[in-house]
C-alpha cells in the first residue's frame, strides 16, 4: 500500500473510532475494559488494546463521556463510562454526516454493484 | 488490585511511563492508571500466570510507544522529542569540591583573595555545567560573593561583630550542601529512568551548551582579571591586612642612625614616620610631637619629634627625638638607645 495511502486510512479510522465509543455508550453505561475489550475485537479499528485509553481520556476532558466509579463485588471498584449531554448530541450529529458520507463513497466505490 | 504484581508489568508500565514524558502530566497519569487497571482485570482472568500468559497480555495491551504515539496524537503533542537527562560530569563534582574547599579555607582565615580565588573557579565550573538550573546557578553566584565580602569587611573593621561571621558561615556551607544535593539528586533520578525533573530535548541540548560554556567564559575571564588585578596591586606591607602585629619590620640602631642634620622633615617621615600620620613603618615605633624637648640645647627649633621605642626592636625603652627648624630641615638628632636585654 502506498504511504499516503496507509495514512489516509490511519486517520480514517482515527477521526472515526470516537464516535464508535460514544455509540457503544449510546445505550448504556459501560465499564471500561469492556469498552475495549468490544472495541478491540472488531478487526481493523484499533492496533492494540492499550491505544484506546488515550482516546478515552480525551473524550472525558472534553467532556463528551463521563466515568463514575461503581462497587464490584469482585475486587476494586470499576470505574464506568457514560455518555453526556453534549456527547448525545455529538453522536447525533456524526452519525448524520457519517450516513450521508457513507453513502456517497459508497455510490463512486459501489458498496457491491456499479 | 494484587498487591504484587508481575515484575514485567511494572516494567511495562515503567517503559509506558518513559514513553509518555513529553505529555502533560495529568493525562500521562490518568492513562497510566487506565492500563494499570486494565492489565489487572486481564490478568484477573488468570489467577496464576505463566511468564508467557503474561507476555500475551501485555502484548494485546500493546506496545508503549504505540500508545504514546496515540496519545500525542489525541492531545496535540509535537512528534516525541528525544529527552535526555543531564549528566554530572567531572567538573561539578570539581565545583562542589571547591566549595568544601572553600569552607574549610575560612576558619584558619585565609583572606578574601584566596577565598575569592577558589570560589570563583567554583562558579565557573558551576556555570558550565549542565546539571544545575538556572535558578540554582544565579542564587549561588549570588551568595558567595556576600560571603567574600563579609570575608574583607571582616579583615578590614577587626572584629566587625557576629552578623559578618554568620554571613560567611552561610556563604561557605549553604552553596556546596545545595548544590551537592541536586547532584545527587540528578544522578538518582538518571538511574532510575525517573520522568519527573529536569529534562531537555534532546534539539536544544547543543545551543543550551553552548550559552552555558559561554557564560563560564566570561565569568572564568572576570574572575582571573580580577585575580590579577588582586595580586598586582597589592599594597606594601602597611597596608595588607594580613600582617599580624609583630611581622612589620623593627627598627634598628642604624635606621635611626640614617636621620643626620640637614636632613629634610619628608626624609624623616620617609624613614621613621611622622607624628598622627600612619605611623611609622616599623613596628613598635611611637612618633610623637613633643611640646617642648627639654635637651635639645641652644638651636632655633620650631618642632621636635620624639620616637620611643615599644616593640622589640632596638630595645624597648630606647627613645630618640628629631628637632627642625623653620626651614623644616633637622637641626638637632637625639638617639638614647637602651641597652636589649
Amino acid at each position: 500500500m502506498v504511504a499516503g495511502q496507509d495514512r489516509l486510512l490511519t486517520q480514517m479510522r482515527r477521526g472515526t473510532l470516537e464516535y464508535c465509543v460514544l455509540a457503544l455508550l449510546r445505550q448504556e453505561e459501560r465499564y471500561g475494559f469492556d469498552l475495549v475489550r468490544a472495541l478491540a475485537a472488531v478487526d481493523g479499528m484499533v492496533t492494540s488494546e492499550g491505544t484506546i485509553y488515550p482516546l478515552l481520556s480525551r473524550l472525558r476532558r472534553d467532556g463528551l463521556v463521563s466515568t463514575t466509579w461503581e462497587e464490584s463485588p469482585s475486587g476494586p471498584p470499576r470505574r464506568y463510562y457514560r455518555l453526556t449531554e453534549k456527547g448525545h448530541r455529538a453522536l447525533g450529529e456524526f452519525v448524520q454526516e457519517w450516513q450521508r458520507f457513507r453513502d456517497a463513497v459508497d455510490r463512486f466505490v459501489g458498496g457491491g454493484a456499479q | 488490585m494484587n498487591g504484587t504484581r508481575h515484575r514485567e508489568v511494572g516494567e511495562y508500565l515503567r517503559r509506558l511511563q518513559r514513553s509518555m514524558a513529553d505529555l502533560p502530566a495529568e493525562r500521562r497519569d490518568e492513562i497510566l492508571a487506565e492500563i494499570d487497571e486494565h492489565i489487572a482485570e486481564l490478568l484477573s482472568e488468570h489467577p496464576a500466570a505463566t511468564d508467557a500468559e503474561v507476555r500475551n497480555v501485555l502484548e494485546r495491551v500493546g506496545d508503549p510507544e504505540d500508545i504514546a504515539a496515540e496519545a500525542r496524537e489525541r492531545f496535540d503533542v509535537g512528534p516525541a522529542t528525544r529527552f535526555t537527562r543531564p549528566r554530572a560530569s567531572w567538573t561539578d563534582i570539581a565545583a562542589v569540591t571547591l566549595l568544601v574547599l572553600g569552607f574549610a579555607m575560612i576558619t584558619p582565615f585565609y583572606g578574601p583573595e584566596r577565598l575569592a580565588v577558589v570560589w570563583g573557579a567554583s562558579i565557573v565550573l558551576m556555570w558550565i555545567s549542565e546539571v544545575w538550573s538556572t535558578q540554582d546557578k544565579i542564587r549561588v553566584t549570588l551568595v558567595l560573593p556576600a560571603g567574600v565580602l563579609c570575608a574583607v569587611a571582616i579583615q578590614g573593621a577587626g572584629d566587625e561583630g557576629f552578623l559578618y561571621f554568620a554571613v560567611i558561615l552561610f556563604a561557605s556551607i549553604w552553596p556546596p550542601v545545595h548544590l551537592g544535593l541536586k547532584l545527587r539528586q540528578a544522578n538518582h533520578a538518571r538511574e532510575q529512568g525517573a520522568v519527573e525533573g529536569q529534562l531537555q530535548p534532546a534539539g536544544t541540548r547543543d545551543r543550551d551548551r553552548a550559552t552555558r560554556w559561554l557564560i563560564g567564559g566570561v565569568l572564568a575571564v572576570v574572575v582571573v582579571c580580577a585575580a590579577l588585578f588582586a595580586l598586582l596591586s597589592s599594597p606594601s606591607g602597611r597596608d595588607d591586612p594580613l600582617l599580624i602585629d609583630g611581622d612589620a619590620p623593627r627598627i634598628t640602631e642604624a635606621q635611626f642612625d640614617q636621620v643626620t642634620l640637614g636632613d629634610s622633615k619628608e626624609d624623616v617621615t620617609r624613614i621613621l614616620g611622622e607624628p598622627g600620620g600612619e605611623g611609622s613603618i616599623f613596628a613598635g615605633l611611637d612618633p610623637t610631637a613633643l611640646e617642648e624637648p627639654t635637651d635639645v640645647g641652644e638651636q632655633e627649633f620650631v618642632d621636635c619629634w620624639s620616637y620611643s621605642v615599644t616593640g622589640s626592636g632596638v630595645g624597648v625603652g630606647s627613645d630618640a627625638s628629631v628637632c627642625f627648624n623653620s626651614s623644616a630641615e633637622v637641626v638637632y638628632t637625639r638617639v638614647r638607645i637602651a641597652s636589649s636585654g
